[in-house]
């Protein structure tokens, strides 16, 4: 302590101030944290996966995802064994979505059933398939996918919508 | 995540860029000085934000910047250290009343400069009335005068 300084008590009128900003700080920390873990969408660790009962096909998408955000699913199929793939999506999923691409592109698409339906050319029926749906929810929300490909193999996933 | 890191990345960038810039930059705002500054936030935020127009990105960016901010300045305050390579520290420009030629080159600071902000203040009018000058942290220039 130096000549210049007294024994102060920290009483203040910006006490309670100090103690909103402490919390404040915390919360802060909290909203990192929850954003570095995947809880606000787009995180690393929030990735999950899902796989059909007969195990073959796979699927890697985001729980979590962000309205006005881009963000991708990916489906790896078992060989189908067939020279054209169906894939058939829940439309209603997709409602409030803008579909921004498919890779592979597909051939063909259209509607039935309440399904998105897009084909595409299996160039090696005996390999392994992967697709990738890139796409961009405009409202938040809640959405169940179903998910088919050839009208055989189906999986669901949900996914929670953030604003 | 992404954007987290983006955030935080920017955030450092700047605040080097800035500094090296020199503390001056900070406080002049020329024409050019205003061009920058736009462009810089215009890229800044493309950078940050990508393709990213959540209301939830923009709660995790702001977040991750206010608490590099705090956290900054709460190292700052236990390290001194920390504060001087950070924000630099007061440069004397005019001691006695005798002018600091080789620290005004340093910092691209004329005569001029500080007889403007002399004239401001004390509304001062020769080089010969300024005891001390000195360039805060903050790039302003403080005069005493005699």
């Amino acid at each position: 302590m130096t000549k210049l300084e007294i024994k102060e008590p920290l009483l203040s009128e910006n006490s309670p101030y100090w103690l909103i900003q402490k919390i404040g700080y915390g919360c802060l920390l909290l909203i990192l944290v929850a954003g570095f873990f995947g809880l606000t969408g787009n995180g690393y660790f929030g990735v999950k996966k899902v796989t059909n009962e007969k195990r073959t096909l796979n699927l890697d998408y985001d729980p979590i995802i962000r309205s006005h955000a881009d963000t991708y699913v990916t489906l790896s199929s078992a060989p189908i064994n067939a020279s054209v793939l169906k894939l058939s999506v829940t439309s209603a999923s997709f409602k409030n979505t803008i579909l921004k691409k498919i890779v592979p592109a597909p051939n063909k698409e259209d509607k039935s059933d309440g399904n998105l339906n897009f084909y595409f050319s299996v160039a090696n029926p005996s390999q392994p398939v992967s697709i990738q749906l890139w796409y961009e929810p405009q409202k938040a929300g809640k959405t169940v996918t179903n998910m088919s490909v050839n009208d055989k193999e189906a999986l669901t996933y949900q996914q929670i919508i953030l604003p | 995540m992404d954007s987290i890191f983006r955030a935080m990345f920017i955030y450092f960038f700047l605040l080097i860029v800035l500094r090296i810039a020199g503390n001056r930059t900070l406080n002049e705002m020329t024409t050019f000085d205003f061009v920058l500054i736009l462009i810089l936030g215009d890229s800044s935020q493309q950078a940050i934000t990508s393709n990213d127009y959540s209301v939830i990105n923009a709660v995790i960016v702001i977040s991750t910047l206010i608490f590099l901010d705090m956290t900054l300045a709460f190292l700052k305050f236990k390290f001194g250290f920390l504060e001087r390579l950070i924000d630099g520290s007061p440069l004397m420009l005019i001691n006695q009343g005798k002018i600091l030629k080789k620290a005004m080159a340093r910092e691209k600071i004329n005569e001029a400069d500080i007889l403007e902000s002399a004239r401001k203040i004390h509304g001062i009018e020769h080089m010969e009335q300024i005891k001390y000058a000195i360039l805060e942290k903050d790039g302003e220039i403080t005069v005493i005068p005699r």
